[in-house]
């Protein structure tokens, strides 16, 4: 019996669900919700064992075969999508890299740890001492990372089959203590479909070394150059993380739905990573080979575990006016995965950084099945499926328009094809976008008293950094992002400062286009948004009052809505309140909203909406104020 | 089963096999959450709120690019070697793309009785999908997953989806899906969707979350 088969056999007995072939059968058995508590994972083996007396010495080499992602290479020009598991395929080949920091346990035959190491954090060896004498034992390197014997914590982080069981992978080999040192060789997670594929989860571990190891090396000593920014370090690493994935399982079963999907879980720190569908994988969507994706999930945690989110959720395809918040949280996550991959200097030794233009590559299938990329996006270029129609501002609404941002500070490109040249001065600005986030004061997005964050909520904090901070203003130009909250959550009070506009109105609004509904409005043309703060529970009183600017041609509708703190634009359920009453066809009088309603103490969404149902699409620029409780509403810094 | 029954299981089954984007978006419709749905403004009158999905869980859906495929049943399915079945492939988009390709792959146990297997849509709308259909034999007494995959291509960025059909298994994979939903709904009802001992909950050290918050995830 051959070493990998052997290999794959004890891999095999690790887990509680293993197969070696393709079936069209879910494999759900014992799920029952990403939420579930499941049994305690197993302790880490954190610290190593002191032997007197005769021992040895084992040592080996742990790697993980990835199939890589191929986007027309020379060697096969017309292919897209997952390559070969083999290292040695003539035009696809897979990569083989260092298992990094992983949990080594070794156990006797009675299941008792007598041994306890990790793997280098630079190339995967590993070395032990062992009581010397006639017995074989069980070496096991897991699919988990925490501190080891007290030293430096590159990551903290599990993957795990599925939250039932909570039971990670395990690459397994035996050794005999019955001769002198022992040497494994190298011992590799493999990537075939007809094995365990356990490549698969040591990938996705990997990509979490990487991402801590960018951290580390962009905000290490971040508080230092800005005060309150939170430094991700050896010694302050980043909390702990879950992620889930088994062979073959799409954790959109849990939803009932058969399309391909990768998620994060907030509040409970766990990602769940697409492993196939219903069995199948070589001609599948799957994401354990698609590192963009699986950082992108890994960006979510960080919102979660270092800085905060008010992200709706909801669809997004990248490229669409969508709620800012959503732009924001999906443009941070397809931004740090860019970063991280186009970083050299964090990949395990011997992985080819992404370069070029940086990109998110969400693929299908491989090589032995059908391959595509679904997915393969340019995150630097304004691109023809990705225009800014609508100025100013529109950015701060469209998640590449957020990746593109984020890039820009980082990358060492200074010419963009959309912006003027020269325009883009910014590099290596990461450590103050890390500081805009983890800061508790001064605008951070840590700040309690924000709420509906957004990108525009993260300018304002990085505008008020002070110190070495830069001026980002010409590549939000670029980006067509307004550097304040102006065009959502800008919060107002009684007591801010209003412009005072031609028609004596506080604010501005141009119905443009044409929409049946508010659900399918256009977010950034024909809606505003505020953040209204109510500190004592009682009833209230909102109101809006509009007119036309101009007093002739269609005059405009406007109506007024309420949203609690999770205002899922469109959504009844957020919606608190609302009036939507027809204006009179006055066109140049002053039309009026109100609502009065009984509010507890919190945060709420003020949505000035433009209806622009035929013909209010075609009514002119309009000007209106707002009151509560009779005193103006108006824009004030939190 | 009279006539008017056999209509509407066939109608069943047509739409639960409607894969990927499909299945999401009229998952709400289906199952009676709560949604929204009205008429165009004109009919209705008043202004209205619009359609908005829900989900299980509050959450983000994975970046996709335009392209959508979906595969759907048409007339009786097949249960056993000799029997032939029509699928409609349906290929649409969210913006008008050119020279989009769409293939079948057909497993060992399925042949085509009528059929283009692969072609190129010249020119694809963003407001009227490409239809096509196939007509195939079953061959084999094992299940065959079917799939119609399309691809596309703008300015650099490549688009492709894929949708599936099993032959003999359809069914039995969507009654697991929709048991598992129904567990993962009743397990969260039943524990307020609120963080385990197990969870990272306990492991967030630098801050936390308002406990009354919706479950989110994101994609």
């Amino acid at each position: 019996m051959s070493r990998a088969q052997l290999l794959f056999i004890m891999s095999c007995i690790s887990l509680a669900a293993c197969s070696s072939k393709e079936t069209s059968n879910t494999a759900t058995n014992g799920r029952i919700s990403p939420t579930y508590a499941g049994p305690a994972e197993a302790a880490y083996c954190a610290s190593s064992i002191a032997y007197g007396g005769s021992t040895i010495t084992v040592s080996g080499t742990a790697q993980y075969i990835r199939r890589e992602t191929y986007r027309n290479p020379a060697a096969n020009p017309s292919f897209e999508g997952l390559g070969s598991s083999s290292v040695s395929h003539a035009t696809l080949p897979a990569g083989a890299y260092p298992i990094r920091a992983a949990e080594v346990r070794v156990t006797d035959a009675a299941g008792n740890v007598v041994q306890c190491a990790q793997t280098s954090p630079t190339d995967g060896t590993f070395s032990f001492t062992l009581p010397s004498g006639n017995i074989t034992y069980k070496l096991s390197i897991n699919s988990r990372s925490a501190q080891f014997n007290g030293g430096s914590v590159y990551m903290i982080a599990s993957v795990l089959n599925k939250p039932e069981a909570n039971q990670f992978y395990s690459l397994v080999t035996t050794v005999s203590a019955a001769g002198g040192n022992v040497s494994t060789g190298i011992l590799q997670a493999t990537a075939a479909t007809s094995g365990p594929m356990l490549g698969a989860a040591f990938n996705i571990l990997d990509q979490f070394f990487s991402a801590n190891a960018y951290l580390r090396s962009k905000v290490a000593t971040c508080s230092a150059s800005f005060s309150g920014c939170t430094d991700v370090s050896l010694s302050t690493p980043v909390p702990k993380v879950f992620a889930y994935w088994e062979k073959g399982f799409n954790p959109n079963d849990y939803f009932g739905s058969s399309s391909g999907l990768s998620f994060y879980l907030p509040d409970y720190s766990r990602l769940f990573i697409l492993g196939g569908i219903s069995g199948a994988i070589d001609d599948a969507d799957t994401d354990h080979f698609d590192n963009s994706v699986v950082l992108h999930e890994y960006g979510h945690f960080l919102e979660d575990a270092m800085f905060e989110s008010d992200s709706p959720g909801g669809a997004h395809n990248g490229n669409k006016v969508i709620d800012p918040r959503l732009a924001w949280s999906e443009g941070w996550g397809n931004f740090i995965q860019a970063a991280i991959l186009t970083d050299p200097t964090v990949q395990a030794s011997g992985v080819a950084p992404m370069t070029g233009t940086p990109r998110y590559y969400d693929s299908s299938g491989n090589v032995d099945g059908s391959a595509d990329l679904f997915f393969a996006v340019n995150l630097e270029d304004m691109t023809g499926q990705d225009l800014v129609t609508g100025g100013a501002g529109e950015g701060n609404f469209r998640e590449f328009s957020v990746s593109r941002f984020l890039i820009d500070i980082v990358d060492g490109v200074s010419a963009e094809a959309t912006y003027p040249a020269g325009s883009d001065t910014m590099s290596d600005d990461f450590n103050q976008l890390w500081a805009a986030l983890t800061k508790t004061s001064g605008g951070g997005l840590r700040q309690s008293s924000l709420a509906f964050r957004s990108i525009g909520h993260m300018h304002l904090a990085q505008s008020a950094l002070g110190g070495s901070a830069t001026n980002w203003a010409a590549i939000r130009t670029g980006n067509y992002h307004d550097g304040d909250t102006s065009e959502y959550g800008q919060y107002v009070t009684t007591s801010g400062t209003c412009a005072t506009l031609s028609t004596g109105q506080n604010y501005a609004i141009d119905p443009t286009v044409l929409a049946t509904n508010l659900a399918s409005s256009n977010l950034f043309l024909d809606n505003d948004f505020y953040h209204l703060k109510i500190a004592t529970a009682g009833t209230y009183t909102i109101t809006l009052n509009y007119q036309d600017v101009d007093s002739s041609g269609q005059e405009a509708d406007l109506d007024l809505y309420l949203y609690n703190e999770d205002a899922s634009f469109g959504d009844a359920a957020d919606i608190v309140t609302r009036s939507t009453a027809d204006p009179n066809s006055t066109v140049g009088n002053v039309e009026a909203e109100a609502v009065t309603v009984a509010l507890a103490a919190g945060n709420y969404l003020i949505n000035v909406n433009a209806y622009t149902g035929s013909p209010f699409n075609n009514a002119g620029a309009t000007q209106y104020s707002m009151k509560l409780n009779g005193a103006n509403l108006c824009p004030d810094s939190l | 089963m009279s006539g008017q029954s056999i209509v509407m299981f066939l109608s069943v089954i047509a739409i639960s096999i409607a894969a990927g984007r499909a299945n999401d978006a009229s998952m709400a419709v289906r199952e009676g959450l709560s949604v929204n749905a009205r008429g165009p403004a004109s009919i209705g009158g008043k202004k209205e709120l619009g359609h908005v999905h829900k989900d299980l869980t509050k959450h983000t859906h994975k970046a996709r690019g335009p392209l959508s495929a979906v595969v759907e049943l048409v007339g009786a399915r097949p249960e056993q070697p000799g029997d032939v079945f029509v699928l409609k492939g349906v290929v649409s988009t969210e913006s008008a793309l050119e020279n989009v390709e769409f293939s079948w792959r057909l497993p060992e146990g399925v042949e085509v009785v009528n059929g283009q297997t692969s072609s190129v849509i010249a020119a694809l709308s963003a407001v009227k999908p490409f239809e096509t259909q196939i007509t195939l034999r079953q061959l084999s007494p094992a299940n065959a997953r079917v799939t119609l995959r399309v691809r596309g291509r703008d300015t650099g960025m490549s688009f492709a989806d894929m949708a599936a059909y099993h032959t003999l298994d359809q069914e039995q994979i969507e009654a697991t899906r929709l048991e598992m939903k129904s567990k993962t709904a009743e397990y969260m009802k039943s524990s307020s969707g609120s963080p385990s001992d197990s969870g990272a909950k306990g492991n967030l050290e630098t801050h936390s979350h308002s406990s009354g918050k919706k479950l989110k995830i994101f994609h």
